[in-house]
């Protein structure tokens, strides 16, 4: 056998039994052999403390190549290209190999964390001290790798525990149990980590975290590929994603992939389980004391995915919810239901003044809702119309009658003013009651305008925004006056829907619009397809004002 | 000698020594983090030994020795299997060590120049086998591929890089005769 590739199966891989006889044989046997390998051993340790040790940095992360786009598959179709190479051929063996890794990972117990060692090598004086005090502490010998970046509701299994937002975590301190609560972990090395209770976990490396029982949900960068959360059966290995890892108490453990892929491993030695590639939308389960991989159906609400203690925002990846936001929310059921914002003001105001409001400013400003810029009312009479604060303008904008009522309306209960007789009504859209919890409207009489801040959203709640979703109609008010409602969605000034004459009450119709990162404002727009009023003042018989339009249930579909 | 005068002479002597003795502990341990565990111990064995080091003789050589005992303690302790190395190799690997330290000092630099050299795909396949400590079997089941196609890359690193060395080396005794 080639003396050189049974070298490379020693420094990479596997000798079978008769394969080590073989290359103790030779090392015994030949001294240039024995030099040979002296020397590639030299080699391999060193490759290990340059891309391990302090070198590393400048090595690997300032690197050019690592910044360029991470090409997962190509790299690895370029491998499968490398297997057929002609020059070089190396084979694997058949036999059942005798790992030497495998033997010798017997051993459990471990005095210090990889990084001890690389700050041994790199500290002159210190690193006497520093293994010293590894042999007479080693226990409290741990380094930093995470900070914990907020908390919600959080009780601490050990009531002396008392971390705190901002304090940072350590390798090796022992088993973190959370009896109730969420934590939001920001680690070193840029992944973002959100562990839910009642769980128990520890930081194992920089770059490895043990999850004993919980769950987890872990978004890892690019540049942090390789990742790892352990649990007592299996290994995930991160390639660049989104995914959930859930340890039931009984030690089996589930992986739900959301975004990317990851490896799983199950079985506590890698050589010995089996291991999957799960891709983005796929879920898998390994039992308890099994190796075998089942597939499962993915939940990708089992996860919080993110915590906002300040904002009161628990994100299972649920969709952001206009309607709220216009209630003064944050998305995520905050905001205060009947209510509106004045179109004149710009403020949100309880009560509603059902009086015609005719256009007088241009763009009204809304300051105080964090995620909505401005409001409009929609008249192409003049030419284009302004859509947001940074004076994106509307071309071809329809020509409408230049009023409104009411503003933008979140709720269900909608105080209508008939003759000089004000009284409540119920929201219905072919006979059911919207406006309330499940059911969520944006109430949008024509002809009116909103404009939302999607980037605001997209650095409050560091997400991407995938697509707005909702469904579209007529209430059912005023029962025989006949409706003609036209429907825009916006984005930065141009239209990428539309709905037009809009004549059937009480039917909803489902929109998707898809959003790139790049958009910055969605506009939502209702006119009257009536179109301007010919007879001066008289409202009196105009479609216009029995047009009661509804974006029902909208939402921003975050994170895709 | 007072003991902040002690750990100062150790920290220089080990500074110069720890390279090759890592490397003789890799050579016979071939998990990285199994060989870290063995050089820890290594290291307080030497300081708690210092005293009884003969100045006259090199410390690397001395290191190397001590290293070799904690390598066939941790076989015996822990591998199960001691076809591979018995300790009959064990000293012979350690001899050679000692025999060619200051060639494999001497050959550092070169080798740092050489993998400095290596970009892209091959980087990062690297950064996988040393950061992440992953073998070929585990690297593949990361990328979904054979296991053989990540052997063959790792194969041709290595003779890549033992070439440009040798290349790299050739080059400066031949800069520094002429």
């Amino acid at each position: 056998m080639d003396r050189d590739k049974l070298m490379s199966q020693y420094f990479f891989s596997s000798l079978n039994r008769q394969e080590q006889e073989l290359f103790a044989k030779y090392l015994k046997e030949d001294p240039e052999f024995l030099k040979q390998f002296v020397t590639e051993s030299y080699v391999q340790r060193r490759l290990y403390d340059l891309f391990v040790g302090q070198d590393n940095q400048k090595l690997l992360f300032d690197s050019a190549v690592l910044q360029s786009p991470y090409e997962m598959d190509l790299w690895a179709a370029l491998l499968n290209e490398e297997k057929t190479a002609p020059t070089i051929e190396l084979e694997v063996s058949k036999n059942e190999p005798v790992l030497i890794e495998k033997l010798q990972k017997q051993k459990i117990v471990r005095k210090s964390s990889k990084t001890t060692l690389i700050t041994a090598v790199a500290a002159l004086a210190a690193v006497i001290l520093l293994i010293v005090y590894v042999q007479l502490n080693p226990k409290e010998f741990s380094d930093p790798v995470a900070t914990l970046a907020d908390m919600v509701d959080v009780r601490w299994a050990d009531p002396a525990m008392s971390l705190k937002r901002g304090d940072r975590l350590f390798t090796r301190q022992g088993g973190i149990q959370l009896k109730e609560g969420i934590l939001k972990i920001q680690m070193d090395n840029g992944s973002n980590v959100v562990v839910e209770a009642p769980s128990e976990f520890e930081f194992i490396t920089y770059d490895q975290i043990e999850l004993r029982y919980g769950r987890l949900y872990a978004n890892v960068p690019r540049r942090a590929i390789g990742f790892i959360v352990s649990t007592p059966n299996s290994n995930v290995i991160d390639l660049g994603t989104q995914f959930g890892v859930k340890v039931n108490i009984d030690g089996g453990t589930e992986v739900h992939v959301l975004k990317g892929k990851v490896s799983l491993i199950a079985g506590k030695q890698s050589e010995e389980g089996t291991s999957e590639l799960v891709q983005q939308g796929q879920a898998r389960r390994v039992e308890k004391g099994q190796e075998a991989i089942q597939a499962i159906a993915i939940n990708p609400g089992a996860f919080v995915r993110d915590i906002d203690s300040q904002n009161h925002y628990v994100w299972r990846g649920q969709p952001l919810d206009l309607a709220d936001v216009i209630g003064g929310g944050n998305g995520w059921g905050t905001g205060q239901a009947n209510t509106r914002i004045d179109p004149i003001t710009g403020k949100l105001a309880q009560r509603m003044e059902p009086d015609g409001i005719q256009r007088t400013t241009p763009y009204i400003l809304v300051p105080d809702l964090d995620f909505v810029d401005g409001l409009f009312i929609p008249d192409g009479r003049a030419g284009a119309v302004q859509v947001s604060s940074e004076g994106d303008m509307y071309e071809g904008c329809p020509e409408t009658t230049g009023r409104c009522f009411y503003g933008p309306f979140n709720g269900s209960v909608l105080p209508l003013k008939t003759a000089n007789e004000v009284f409540d009504h119920t929201v219905q859209i072919g006979g059911q009651t919207f406006g309330g919890p499940g059911r969520p409207i944006i109430l949008l009489h024509s002809n009116l305008g909103i404009t939302f801040d999607l980037t605001a959203i997209r650095e409050s709640y560091v997400c991407s925004i995938g697509y707005l979703k909702s469904r579209i109609g007529v209430a059912d008010f005023q029962e025989g006056h006949p409706c003609n409602a036209n429907f825009y969605v916006l984005v930065d000034g141009q239209v990428r829907y539309s709905l037009l004459h809009y004549k059937q009450k009480g039917e909803l119709t489902d929109i998707s619009i898809k959003l790139e990162d790049t958009d910055r404002f969605l506009t939502l727009v209702t006119a009257d397809g009536q179109g301007p009023n010919k007879s001066g003042d008289d409202l009196s018989g105009r479609t216009f004002l029995y047009d009661w339009c509804v974006f029902a249930e909208p939402v921003l579909v975050l994170g895709e | 000698m007072n003991s902040e005068k002690k750990i100062e002479e150790i920290a220089v002597y080990w500074t110069q020594a720890q390279s090759i003795v890592s490397a003789f502990i890799s050579s016979t341990v071939p998990n990285f983090e199994d060989a870290n565990d063995v050089l820890q111990s290594v290291a307080v064995a030497v300081v708690r030994k210092y005293d009884t080091y003969d100045r006259k003789s090199p410390f690397t050589a001395w290191a190397i020795g001590i290293a070799r005992n904690e390598v066939l303690h941790y076989k015996r302790k822990y591998a199960r299997d001691k076809h591979i190395f018995d300790d009959e190799l064990v000293n012979k690997i350690a001899q050679t060590y000692h025999e060619k330290s200051s060639e494999l000092d001497d050959m550092k630099k070169a080798l740092e120049k050489c993998v400095s050299k290596i970009e892209g795909r091959w980087k990062q396949i690297l950064q996988m086998r040393y950061v992440r400590e992953m073998d070929a079997k585990r690297i593949a089941q990361c990328l979904g591929v054979s296991s053989n196609a990540v052997f063959v890359a790792l194969h041709r690193i290595r003779l890549s890089l033992r070439e440009c060395i040798q290349k790299t080396m050739r080059a400066r005794e031949f800069g520094s005769n002429g």
